[in-house]
């Protein structure tokens, strides 16, 4: 066998599959994950704008209602709280769902 | 080629949000990329992680593929990028897997045996020259596409090859036989 002939027997022996189901899985379990952590992040901050935004105009509201503001502030902290856990739950049943279609071909 | 989906239309496909034609691409170059950092990166299993990044990175970034024809040397220029981040760190794993190696050798074929000293004469060659035989002797590619993807001038990936070449067939001590 000639010394090319050893190069190239090496290079295309080397055991690495054409097509590794194990690997596309992985690399697209890896994907769906970020995707979900980035879609918890945006969910997330949007959350955090609607609570802050609605903290800042809570007097301006309970003013123009006329009720207390405390109890304007709970009922808006349990929306918030609520909401947010909506949120959360909506992106990782989405995640969980859209598993299956992300690995297959 | 003939029947087969371009890469320019699964790379459109998948940003447009298509996760099967991103499969179809992690299908259609995970052996090349992996084959490609195998013998760049020594370790099998750090060029399995890194080629498992490569195309997350290649998902992250596909946006800013400004042709969407050249993803394959686009995904093979990212690969090696991230194998020379890895390398920084990877000197004592290399270490440890040729320590490893050297003590399967005693219980492999013959066959097995070559690959092996194929692949630590192949772990001698500078990382570049690495790089440029494994993708121009190992993948196929011509010098100027290797000279893109390496981002290297011409000139040296074809010193690379041909030195990388010599050095390889001389560590095999094959190199009289031509």
């Amino acid at each position: 066998m000639s010394a090319e002939d050893k190069l190239l027997d090496f290079f295309e022996a080397d055991g690495t599959p054409a097509i590794d189901p194990h690997f596309r899985i992985t690399v697209m379990s890896r994907l769906a994950a970020r995707r979900f952590l980035i879609e918890v992040g945006i969910r997330s901050l949007i959350g955090l704008a609607l609570a802050v935004a609605a903290w800042l105009t809570l007097p301006a509201i309970g003013r123009v209602l006329g009720a207390n503001a405390d109890t304007l502030s709970i009922i808006a902290a349990v929306l918030a709280i609520t909401g947010f856990v909506v949120v959360l739950s909506l992106a990782w049943i989405r995640n969980r769902i859209s598993l299956p279609r992300l690995i297959g071909r | 080629m003939t029947g087969e989906t371009s890469d320019a239309a699964l790379v459109a496909a998948a940003r447009s949000g298509s996760d099967a034609a991103f499969c179809r691409l992690i299908d259609r170059y995970q052996q090349p990329v992996r084959r490609f950092l195998r013998r760049v990166c020594v370790s099998e299993a750090d060029a399995d992680d890194i080629a498992q990044d490569v195309f997350l990175s290649a998902w992250q970034k596909l946006r800013t593929l400004r042709n969407a024809a050249t993803f394959k040397s686009w995904l093979f220029g990212m690969a090696w990028n991230k194998a020379k981040s890895a390398a920084r760190s990877a000197v004592r794993s290399r270490e440890r897997d040729t320590g490893w190696q050297a003590e399967r050798e005693d219980s492999a074929s013959p066959a097995i045996e070559m690959n092996i000293a194929l692949q630590q004469a192949l772990s001698q060659l500078p990382s570049d020259q690495r790089a440029a035989v494994a993708l121009c002797l190992g993948g196929g590619w011509t010098h100027a596409d290797a000279a893109a993807i390496l981002d290297m001038p011409l000139g040296t990936v074809k010193s690379h090859v041909t030195r990388g070449r010599a050095r390889l067939e001389s560590l095999l001590g094959v190199g009289d036989e031509r």
